[in-house]
């Protein structure tokens, strides 16, 4: 590493020689940064399996995106959303998906009618490609 | 931005006027930070089942974790996948103020590998009741808040007692899939000094025409759909992989960081 910048090692760990795993932060990397974060729902209304939000973050870029969604309606649980969840198992299944001005969760179930879901999401001011 | 506060530019870049995405660390932004990180090694009891990890917040954390499965004893997954020979499959079941859950079905008496980092933010928005307690490092509180006497996680914008996400690297990787429905991978070297945990997005060619409102999007890997579609990656001491399993042949670009955050 160059010579200059900025380190906190963990508790412990001498700064000027620990390992990257033992540092809490460096200048060297960029540390994931919230650019927007909040609360969303989903509804899929009746007759229909299907329902998204999309939510503007202009960005202009796609960035880092992490959401956490109700695995189904009323749950006091959240998971992390991915491509889609669950893999397999109980509906509803999940998505996320991400471009240069929104992100958008998903949400597919049958047989539902009006029935709303949560969710709450950081959008990352770090870009997502090299 | 207000002319006050700690703002830090990647090398090349001027940190007066640099867009955020070029900073290492800017004030004005909240950075993600680990409040908890927790290993677990698990024997699984019974054909399936539902693993508690207790993460002790008081709050219901956002979160990564990453899974060693039985059969794939050098790969560290993301939150969801399935062993390509015995078919061990895991997924998230979500956490809540007390635990992360998640389900492991492999046989009975096989060992499981599970890394977990909980995060000061929360899953389902602000409202910590966590106590971060100390009179060392570098805080910066949110605004409104006085940083010396802010205790709660969520009161920070930056702590050093709590580790960052550090992006060291982002891999982009094409892979031009042609073997539908066998099983395609490709691994590259991370070129890190440990086995690191990573987070990215996949390119997944949906039609919008046949899907709306998916058309071809990215999508937080991993992508799976179990008996269709599995797309992801994982990491090795020295490699990260991609692999695609999918019903149609097409292309698949993957943009993945490498995180200088030790899996182990």
């Amino acid at each position: 590493m160059a010579d200059y910048g900025m380190k906190v090692s963990k508790a412990g760990f001498d700064v000027k020689t620990a390992s990257l795993d033992n540092l809490i932060l460096t200048s060297k990397y960029a540390s994931w940064k919230v650019a927007q974060e909040g609360a969303g729902s989903v509804t899929i209304t009746g007759g229909t399996s299907i329902g998204y939000t999309g939510t503007a973050h202009s960005l202009g870029y796609r960035p880092f995106v992490i959401g956490f969604a109700e695995p189904d309606t009323g749950s006091g649980r959240r998971l992390l959303l991915c491509g889609r969840t669950p893999a397999a198992g109980i509906a509803p299944s999940k998505f996320l998906h991400t471009d240069a001005t929104n992100f958008t969760v998903i949400y597919n179930k049958s047989f539902v009618n009006n029935t709303t879901f949560n969710f709450y999401a950081y959008v990352m001011a770090d870009q997502n490609t090299a | 931005m207000a002319d006050f506060g700690i703002k830090i530019s990647q090398a090349g870049f001027d940190v007066k006027t640099t867009a955020d995405k070029n900073l290492v660390l800017t004030s004005k932004l909240d950075t993600i930070k680990i409040a908890k990180t927790i290993d677990t090694q698990r024997t699984q009891s019974g054909a399936s089942e539902t693993l508690a990890i207790a993460h002790g917040l008081g709050y219901a954390p956002s979160y990564l974790f990453f899974v060693k499965n039985p059969e794939e004893t050098t790969r560290w997954y993301s939150v969801v996948g399935e062993s390509p020979v015995n078919f061990h499959r895991w997924w998230d079941l979500g956490v809540d103020a007390t635990d992360l859950n998640i389900f492991l079905d492999a046989a009975d008496t096989d060992v499981w590998n599970i890394k977990s980092f909980f995060f000061a933010e929360e899953s389902q928005g602000a409202g910590s009741g966590n106590q971060t307690k100390g009179d060392f490092g570098i805080k910066v509180s949110q605004p409104g808040v006085d940083v010396k006497s802010a205790i709660a996680d969520s009161d920070f914008l930056l702590n050093t007692r709590m580790e960052t996400i550090k992006i060291v690297s982002v891999i982009d990787q094409t892979i031009t899939y042609t073997a539908a429905p066998a099983r395609t991978e490709v691994e590259v070297n991370h070129n890190m000094p440990f086995t690191p945990a990573f987070f990215g997005m996949v390119e997944m060619p949906f039609s919008a025409a046949n899907d709306p409102p998916f058309g071809t999007k990215y999508y937080t890997a991993p992508f799976i759909q179990v008996g269709n579609t599995e797309v992801g990656c994982y990491v090795t001491s020295t490699k990260l992989g991609f692999f695609v399993e999918n019903i149609a042949n097409a292309t698949f670009n993957f943009h993945v960081a490498i995180l200088g955050n030790k899996l182990e």
